[in-house]
């Protein structure tokens, strides 16, 4: 549905360029909702960009079901546009109208008469269950109302792809969960093809079938959640189920393991942390839902000379261990 | 207040030309005004869109355009007044009258509007107009539906002051035979010192302030949703 190929986005600045994107390949399956996740300044915000043809790459293409936007003249790029919706983190709704006219106004962009509109409105806004609502203005809703009004409008022109750009940043955890619940359940229903960018993994944990970690413009890794995140020591595996910060100071030897419960119990892999003895540490440790799994994640300080024994026991318990590479201090390297 | 009340309904100035000044003072604000909305909006937004991050980003163009409005903005009022008399003698026919004195009062609030449409739209958040493009509108919807529509309420407020500043300036038209309230005033109450001319006339020019800024501040209320 969605083909990167090679791309790369520069921006000229006085003290040299900048390079925003480099070497992009990525595939987006039909009908999957793909995060796309790191710290800010990696590149999402202009990766989104590119998909919407706001931002022109330097080299390589963009295409989206079946269009090479990255092609396209401006004016053909509009009509592209209408294929694909787009949720902003701060919704961008239209203070000056009523939800029912905000969620209009893609129609009206797309030529729609105007009693085809009504009806197509009332249809969305019942969608994200506002339908009681469509006469009020956005200064009388709640941050999620708002946010289901953005993705009302971005479902407007019955795109086949929806771009969230931090669709739930500014929104609180219960607000989050609905807000992701309705996309997850929009996919469901409508079989739309969904890209979520944001700096929060459980949102990635919540809805998404895969994921792709950005890192000063490039990929660091990509792949569907389920493998990527029960892979130790990967990038996207450390990055999606955090453990908490454990604070420096001098170590023996740090494992990492993983673990999901498709294949172990927490009870089992608790049970086998524990039967490791006195002089093995945990120092830190995590268990995250992950669609219907829960996926854990645990730190463990062990003495020097029993690492090769440590890694084995917890191997043998169906969990996925790697050890720290030997150094006096490696707990920030690992953490 | 006996004598005042005799003074108002005898004195011949007062009932016979203020009626007739009045109607001149709200005919020639009322025409610059309209010239104002119609010439103003258009510049602001103009102006607005020339900005290296507005709608149509041109340095050059942008430059010139802001150059002429600041040297218009300069200008104290009653020397601008003097010196386009040429230009509404070319227009008019004649430099005298209130028909003329739309001429300078346009010319003089012009710039002063685009300013404040120009501070207007460009308080609306980037984001609303990064969604419209999303959505695929054209740059004209863009500026018509989102940049003038979100703006309206902060728009018809600074066309409030506008019209209020007209009002003051018609009155300086006065001085130099643009007719009106102002001319009425310093004709008769001034130079002929008749201080109950002078202080009605200020009375009819405060009242049509206060009527201005109540309508325009009702209007804005009406159409500001934030």
């Amino acid at each position: 549905m969605i083909e990167l190929s090679g791309l790369r986005k520069v921006y000229p600045s006085p003290d040299g360029d900048v390079v925003a994107l480099d070497g992009i390949d990525l595939t987006v399956e039909r009908g999957t909702v793909h995060g796309i996740v790191g710290r800010s300044g990696a590149g999402k915000s202009t990766l989104i960009r590119c998909l919407t043809g706001l931002e022109r790459p330097t080299a390589g293409t963009v295409t989206v079901d079946g269009v090479t936007i990255s092609d396209l003249a401006e004016n053909r790029l509009r009509t592209a546009r209408r294929k694909t919706g787009m949720v902003f983190q701060h919704v961008n709704l239209l203070d000056s109208r009523t939800i029912a006219d905000n969620v209009a106004y893609p129609l009206e962009v797309a030529g729609v008469r105007r009693a085809q509109r009504a009806a197509r409105v009332a249809e969305l806004l019942d969608l994200v269950d506002l339908g009681h609502r469509a006469s009020a203005y956005p200064a009388q809703l709640s941050g999620g109302q708002k946010q289901r009004v953005g993705i009302a409008r971005a479902l407007a022109t019955e795109p086949a792809v929806l771009l969230c750009d931090e669709p739930t940043s500014a929104l609180d955890g219960e607000t989050t969960r609905q807000i992701l619940g309705l996309v997850s359940d929009l996919r469901d229903r409508l079989g739309i093809t969904v890209v979520v960018i944001t700096h929060e993994p459980s949102v990635v944990r919540e809805t998404c079938d895969a994921a792709t970690l950005l890192e000063h413009g490039r990929i660091v890794q990509s792949g569907a959640l389920a493998q990527v995140v029960t892979q130790v020591g990967s990038p996207l595996s450390r990055a999606l189920v955090p453990v908490p910060d454990v604070p420096p100071g001098r170590r023996r030897r740090l494992v990492e393991a993983v673990f999901a419960t498709d294949a172990v119990s927490t009870a089992t892999a608790f049970g086998a942390v524990a039967a490791l003895g006195d002089d093995v540490e945990v120092l830190s440790a995590t268990v995250e839902p992950l669609g219907t799994l829960r996926v854990g994640r645990l730190l463990v300080d062990t003495p020097q000379e029993r690492t090769d024994e440590v890694v084995a026991l917890l191997r043998a318990a169906g969990l996925d261990p790697l050890a720290a590479p030997a150094a006096d201090d490696a707990g920030q390297e690992v953490a | 207040m006996g004598d005042l009340w005799i003074e108002l309904t005898t004195n011949r100035v007062i009932t016979e030309k203020l009626p007739e000044a009045t109607l001149e003072t709200l005919q020639m604000v009322g025409l610059s005004a309209l010239i104002t909305a119609v010439v103003g909006l258009p510049l602001g937004l103009l102006l607005r869109s020339l900005a290296a991050d507005g709608l149509l980003p041109n340095r050059p163009l942008s430059a010139v355009l802001g150059f002429v409005v600041n040297v218009l903005r300069s200008l104290p009022f009653i020397i601008l007044a003097v010196a386009v008399i040429p230009l509404t003698r070319a227009i008019v026919g004649t430099s005298l009258g209130w028909e003329a004195a739309v001429v300078p009062l346009s010319i003089g609030t012009i710039p002063f509007f685009a300013r404040l449409v120009e501070t207007a739209v460009r308080d609306v958040a980037p984001g609303k107009v990064e969604a419209a493009r999303v959505m695929g509108s054209t740059t004209p919807k863009i500026l018509r539906s989102v940049l003038v529509r979100e703006a309206l309420p902060a728009i018809v407020s600074g066309f409030t002051v506008t019209v209020i500043a007209l009002i003051g300036f018609s009155a300086m038209v006065g001085a130099i035979g643009g007719g009106g309230l102002g001319f009425l005033a310093i004709t008769y109450g001034f130079q002929r010192f008749d201080p109950v001319v002078l202080y009605t006339s200020v009375v009819v020019i405060i009242v049509l302030v206060t009527v201005v800024q109540l309508v325009g501040d009702a209007v804005a209320r009406r159409l500001d949703h934030r």
